[in-house]
């Protein structure tokens, strides 16, 4: 009996780091380039003590759902039509996003909101041209990208946004700051694939609805779990009580 | 206790300060030279939580299979400024400049240093200088003479007047404004005026018409740039999502209250 309480306290915890993880979407409903948690169960098979005790398992995986892109008409915003990532790079490394708000720092790099240079395929992407613009006799470039990254300035081929597909999204790590990261090996260029929208971002992927389904469910199934226990209470009492007469 | 109750509580905030901002977008609506801002957001960060390993199971998760990642909720990181071109409506007023490009006036402060501005209603004070409604100079210091009869600036900022004397022309001087590589990156400072910070980089100074600044248009006055329609369309989605997570603190507190009640 203790055991089947033990299991069903379990369940309630892991109710509860569900609906964590519904608040974390709900929360992140208006976060640029933001990609939905799901949470799904597996079933696993173990053996205690000679018995075969199976018990789920809370597995996640990131929603690579296309999230609306929204026009902005800014030179540096870029989002991606596709399953794909930007590649940024900072003080932790090489990192992942889809959050494609970026600008010219001061030193000429290609930077993200959050200062990391952005990556093609042969290192961080630098345009001091753009810097330079309103000099004496300096030209605004004018800054195209086409949808497969490629960058030209006054229409001479300059650059390329490196563009990676993940090659398994269940081993995509968060990292906050709308950053994810991953194994390098998982990495694949993929550049035809992918369409970067220029003048554009990508907003949150989450759907309100689902997560609203979602939370009313894990409330709801809360409840039961509570039920549950509270009849296993009873039970105990009642074997107390019962067999005490004898 | 319940990390759910934060994370909806911190979405409330974050949805919060994007409300404010529309607000103040829309309280100028009708400000020369006001431009829009949007809050950017950020996931917060997040919890490792390991999901136990099994001994002898028949449906292993080996080691590297996904933890349970939980994040902390969202955070309004900065205040993303928009520079679009705001309509240009006539005042007829000789004083008045707009901007059409991407260049700033450039205003004296009192501490000597130059402030930026879209924001071209300009008048001169008791000696002829070329002032702005809060009463700083021009930078590039354009006096006008007391019996100037017409004064005219074109559209690379050469101030002339038009002497009422003997009905000949003098070239006062030209005004310079100053681009940025990254006007996204100016701090506001109130007043219309941004500064300028070392997101926005360095300003270039030249004389408008040159390529990338663009040109002065006297007698007339730049609009804001606040699209009602999408304030509002904004403002529906920032108290929507103020509301969903409203709605999951009261799950939170309910799902509390049902842990309460197992011991009767």
């Amino acid at each position: 009996m203790i055991e089947t309480l033990e299991a069903q306290m379990r369940a309630m915890q892991i109710l509860m780091k569900m609906q964590d993880i519904t608040a974390n979407n709900l929360a992140n409903i208006n976060t640029p380039g933001y990609k939905s948690s799901d949470v799904f169960f597996k079933m696993m098979q173990e053996k205690i003590n000679g018995k075969t005790v199976s018990r789920s398992e809370p597995q996640q995986q990131v929603d690579m759902t296309q999230g609306v892109l929204k026009p902005t008409h800014n030179t540096f915003d870029f989002g991606i039509e596709g399953k794909g990532f930007f590649v940024v790079q900072n003080n932790s490394g090489i990192q992942l996003t889809r959050d494609g708000r970026m600008h010219i720092d001061t030193n000429g790099y290609l930077v993200d909101g959050n200062g990391s240079k952005v990556m093609s395929d042969s290192g961080p992407i630098y345009m001091p041209q753009y810097l330079k613009a309103g000099d004496k006799d300096g030209v605004q470039p004018k800054i195209d990208v086409a949808k497969d990254g490629t960058i030209r300035i006054n229409n001479k081929v300059y650059d390329q946004l490196k563009i990676v597909d993940v090659k398994d999204v269940t081993k995509l790590q968060r990292e906050g700051k709308n950053y994810f990261s991953v194994d390098p090996k998982l990495m694949v260029d993929d550049q035809i694939g992918n369409n970067v929208m220029q003048g554009y971002y990508e907003s949150s992927n989450v759907s309100s609805l689902n997560e609203m389904v979602d939370m009313m469910k894990t409330t709801k199934m809360f409840e039961s779990q509570q039920r549950v226990i509270q009849t296993t209470d009873e039970m105990l009492g009642r074997a107390a009580s019962q067999l005490a007469k004898f | 206790m319940f990390r759910a109750l934060d994370t909806a509580a911190l979405g409330m905030s974050a949805q919060q300060k994007s409300v404010d901002n529309i607000a103040n977008n829309l309280a100028n609506v009708s400000t020369t030279g006001f431009k829009r801002s949007t809050i950017a957001f950020q996931d917060l960060f997040y919890e490792n939580l390991p999901v136990s390993k099994l001994g002898a199971s028949v449906n292993q998760v080996s080691g590297d299979s996904p933890r349970l990642q939980i994040g902390h909720g969202a955070q309004a990181v900065s205040t993303i400024r928009n520079f679009m071109q705001g309509s240009m409506s006539q005042t007829g007023n000789p004083l008045d400049m707009a901007i059409s490009g991407k260049g700033f006036f450039r205003i004296e402060m009192p501490d000597g240093s130059i402030a930026y501005t879209r924001d071209g209603n300009f008048s001169q004070d008791s000696s002829g200088m070329l002032i702005n409604n809060s009463g700083l100079p021009l930078a590039s210091q354009i006096q006008i003479p007391k019996d100037a009869k017409a004064i005219q600036i074109s559209q690379d900022g050469t101030v002339t007047a038009l002497m009422s004397g003997n009905n000949q022309k003098v070239e006062l001087g030209q005004i310079q404004i100053a681009r940025f590589s990254n006007p996204e990156g100016l701090e506001a400072k109130g007043n219309n005026l941004y500064r300028e910070t070392e997101a926005s980089g360095m300003p270039f100074v030249d004389h408008p018409g040159a390529e990338g600044f663009g040109e002065v248009h006297q007698g007339f006055l730049e609009g804001s740039n606040v699209d009602v329609v999408k304030e509002m369309v904004d403002l529906i989605q920032a108290q929507r999502a103020y509301e969903t997570n409203s709605k999951m603190v009261q799950s939170a507190d309910d799902m509390m209250s049902v842990t309460n009640s197992i011991k009767r």
